[in-house]
């Protein structure tokens, strides 16, 4: 069994959304929880203090880049992620698996594993769920993923159950390889946009769940619609004790609707990637493009209720005026977009504490589309949970 | 004005107390540096980064150089609230520099009654009244006359003397325009390679009165010897005693450039007693963290780092264990060259914040010594 180090505690529960507590060997998470993902062992010019400053808990490390560069027995020679990076709260790392299907272009697997050509070697390589679980164990992560059978969300036929059957033999394999007791391991859903598989994959996968259990091969590239049903069917069918991780999800009315239908973890590139691009996030309108020439006057913060360092400090048109300039501008806008998703979670906690989770998706809803019409998904996920607005 | 007190020389150097820069107090021994900042900013580094994990020497002068915001200047004299506040700049003395010492200054550019500057837009031409209404709009503490700076090594002499004339001409001007302005100007002198031109330049530009408050110093013009350029100690050593002495002794002498603390050792030598950080800055944009020698003061000895290196691949010890600095203290050399190899920004950023700490402590340790040659 897992230690005592690790385990998940129900808070409040409102409508099908849940708050929790999650305790990992660094860290206590709050839930729901967006977790920032630092994908070589850093936050993109963020420093580890700046983050802790926000109250962050966890981040997401990516298996396969860390494997590769600086590689896993380096890291594991350093004293693990943790240490290596200067970061003494929780930390998640991928199975590895997803990022060898989409960076290399020969990919087949079988029984065995995943086999792919190295995008930096040329060379063929087998992962096989032994090894990225030695792989994840190297870099000492709070918790680890399951090598699973990814196949493109789209993808219909028997190759679906497939997949399927074969992440469950393969999630039995990382089990019986995962040797440290200071890790945990997370199992993941699938079968793809088949409700019926979903809740079958469900009932497997929970079995064999320690601590929690993620839900993936979603956000990739499938519609809205099918998106929510699918997180919808699987959180109604996974036992409450399990914090349920959708994995690949950042955008503020997809962490909004999903934590309201019951999933607790999520992760995302997109606030420190949108910054790359000199996008800022706020609650009013989405989405703020700093390079735009009307910013250039702009002497009013990114957003004036925020109280991050960026939005306490600095103006629109100064962030304008370096933009892809200087790295400074970048830094700028990660950090307030980090800090714009930890407190919209903050705030979806704080709604599910109180109860009044529609009055507070009636707001966000209403800023977050500012006179533009709510997308008919979104609308559709509502009724589903029961929330009425006669406007929209 | 700017107050400064030359407490004292050696062979090693001057040592001085600066207790005013324009309308700011301040205690600042020099030898000592300026904080070179790009876009307001020392680069890579938000300023609650910066004021959070780099702990000064001493409370810092800072340099903005004007490249990296004349383009801007029309958005700050709307803003109204001057540079300090536009770029979240830290209360202290601001100087703006015309040139940005991390940039190269190409020949062939400055006209009659305009030099050249390099903005990320291209050339912008910069004459006395432009350069005004900047300092007043941004409303800095000091600058510096412009100069024409075009003489390079193999200069006609034709070309020299037209220089030497534009500079005399541009330095009146300022000091014209300063009379309603206020703001403490560093005199800035040059004359390229040429001992005779050197202290003709100080001679025709340099000799304002000694309780004339409008002078701040002088600034010494030497982009030719900027790091990777030429140096010739022996040469340097001729014009720069040119330069200094027919001036009174008892101005601050400033100069622009990345200089390798090495070079420093040389020029403090030389009576230089103000320069600027833009050379930590340039190593840790090439992934390389300074170390001073022990026997630095005596000999300006110092190690480069070089984080391209495979050798510290898995090298998980701190870069410098008697180092005090925030990356010294929290990192590792592997660490550091997994974040080059993967072109992550905290490199830059770990490596600014180290050697910033390490090239001011250049300057504390030049101070020592040649406070302990004063008192014996
Ligand atoms: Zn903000
Ligand atoms: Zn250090």
């Amino acid at each position: 069994d897992e230690s005592p180090m690790m385990s998940f505690k129900l808070l409040n529960i409102a409508g099908r959304a849940r708050r929790g507590q999650l305790q990992l060997p660094h860290s206590i998470v709050e839930t729901p929880v967006f977790m920032p993902v630092g994908t070589q062992g850093t936050m993109k010019g963020v420093l580890p203090e700046q983050l802790l400053e926000m109250d962050c808990r966890i981040l997401l490390c990516n298996t396969y880049h860390l494997g590769h560069r600086p590689g896993h027995n380096l890291v594991k020679k350093a004293g693990g992620i943790h240490k290596m990076m200067n970061w003494p709260r929780s930390i998640l790392t991928d199975s590895g698996g997803f990022q060898m299907v989409s960076l290399s272009k020969l990919m087949t697997v079988d029984e065995e594993g995943v086999n792919f050509e190295s995008p930096h070697t040329g060379e063929m390589m087998l992962l096989s769920p032994e090894q990225s679980i030695h792989i994840q164990q190297c870099l000492g992560a709070d918790i680890m993923m399951q090598l699973d059978h990814v196949i493109h969300v789209l993808t219909t036929g028997p190759i679906v159950r497939e997949a399927m059957g074969r992440s469950i033999r393969w999630l039995d394999r990382c089990n019986a390889a995962h040797t440290r007791d200071d890790q945990t391991l997370f199992p993941i859903v699938q079968g793809g946009l088949d409700m019926d598989m979903r809740k079958e994959c469900v009932e497997e996968m929970a079995k064999r769940a320690k601590v929690g259990i993620a839900i993936g091969g979603l956000s990739g590239g499938e519609e809205k619609s099918a998106f929510w049903r699918v997180v919808a069917t699987c959180c109604e069918a996974l036992p409450p004790h399990l914090p349920r991780y959708v994995m690949g999800v950042g955008h503020p009315i997809d962490l909004v609707i999903c934590s309201l239908l019951g999933a607790d973890m999520f992760d995302c590139v997109y606030p420190t990637r949108t910054a790359r691009f000199g996008t800022a996030l706020v609650r009013r309108g989405g989405e703020l493009r700093l390079n735009q020439n009307k910013y250039a006057n702009d002497f009013t913060p990114i957003d004036d209720k925020c109280t991050c360092e960026t939005c306490q400090n600095y103006t629109r048109a100064f962030i304008h005026a370096i933009s892809q300039k200087e790295t400074v501008a970048c830094h700028l806008i990660s950090m307030h977009n980090i800090k714009h998703q930890l407190d919209l979670m903050r705030d979806v906690q704080k709604a599910i504490a109180s109860g009044d989770a529609q009055e507070f998706l009636k707001t966000f809803l209403e800023e977050q589309y500012l006179g533009t019409s709510v997308p008919q998904w979104v609308i559709d996920a509502c009724d589903y949970m029961g929330y009425k607005f006669s406007h929209f | 004005m700017v107050k400064f007190n030359l407490e004292g020389a050696s062979a090693a150097g001057r040592l001085g107390k600066i207790s005013q820069w324009g309308s700011k107090s301040i205690e600042h021994a020099t030898p000592s540096c300026m904080l070179y900042l790009r876009a307001g900013h020392v680069p890579h580094l938000t300023w609650q980064v910066e004021t959070k994990w780099i702990s000064h020497l001493q409370s810092p002068i800072y340099q903005l150089t004007l490249p990296s915001l004349v383009e801007s200047k029309e958005v700050i004299a709307k803003f109204k609230r001057g540079i300090a506040a536009f770029c979240a700049i830290p209360n202290g003395p601001l100087h703006l520099a015309t040139f940005d010492p991390m940039d190269e200054l190409k020949t062939g550019y400055n006209e009659a009654k305009t030099i050249a500057i390099w903005a990320s837009g291209g050339k912008v031409k910069l004459g006395v009244y432009e350069q005004h209404e900047i300092v007043k709009s941004f409303g800095v503490d000091s600058f510096e006359t412009l100069i024409d700076y075009d003489v390079p090594r193999d200069v006609t002499n034709k070309r020299m003397s037209k220089a030497m004339d534009r500079t005399k001409i541009l330095n009146e001007q300022t000091f014209e325009y300063e009379e309603n302005l206020a703001t403490p100007v560093f005199i800035s002198l040059g004359g390229g390679f040429s001992a005779f031109q050197r202290r003709k330049c100080a001679v025709d530009n340099g000799m304002r009165k000694e309780d004339d408050e409008m002078v701040a110093g002088y600034s010494l013009e030497l982009h030719d010897f900027w790091d990777g350029g030429c140096w010739d100690v022996e040469e340097l050593k001729k014009l720069l005693s040119e330069t200094f002495e027919p001036l009174p002794k008892q101005r601050l002498r400033y100069v622009c450039g990345p200089f390798s603390p090495k070079q420093v050792w040389h020029l403090v030598q030389l009576g230089v007693d103000l320069f600027d950080t833009s050379y930590a800055v340039k190593m840790a944009e090439k992934a390389k963290a300074i170390r001073l020698n022990d026997s630095y003061a005596t000999n300006g000895d110092f190690e480069l780092m070089d984080f391209t290196l495979d050798q510290y691949k898995d090298d998980f010890t701190t870069p410098y264990k008697e180092c005090q600095c925030y990356t010294c203290k929290n990192y590792t050399r592997g660490y550091l060259h997994h974040l080059n190899n993967t072109k992550e920004l905290l490199c830059s950023i770990l490596l600014v914040i180290h050697n910033v700490h390490e090239y001011e402590r250049s300057f504390a340790m030049l101070r020592e010594r040649i406070s302990k040659e004063c008192s014996t």
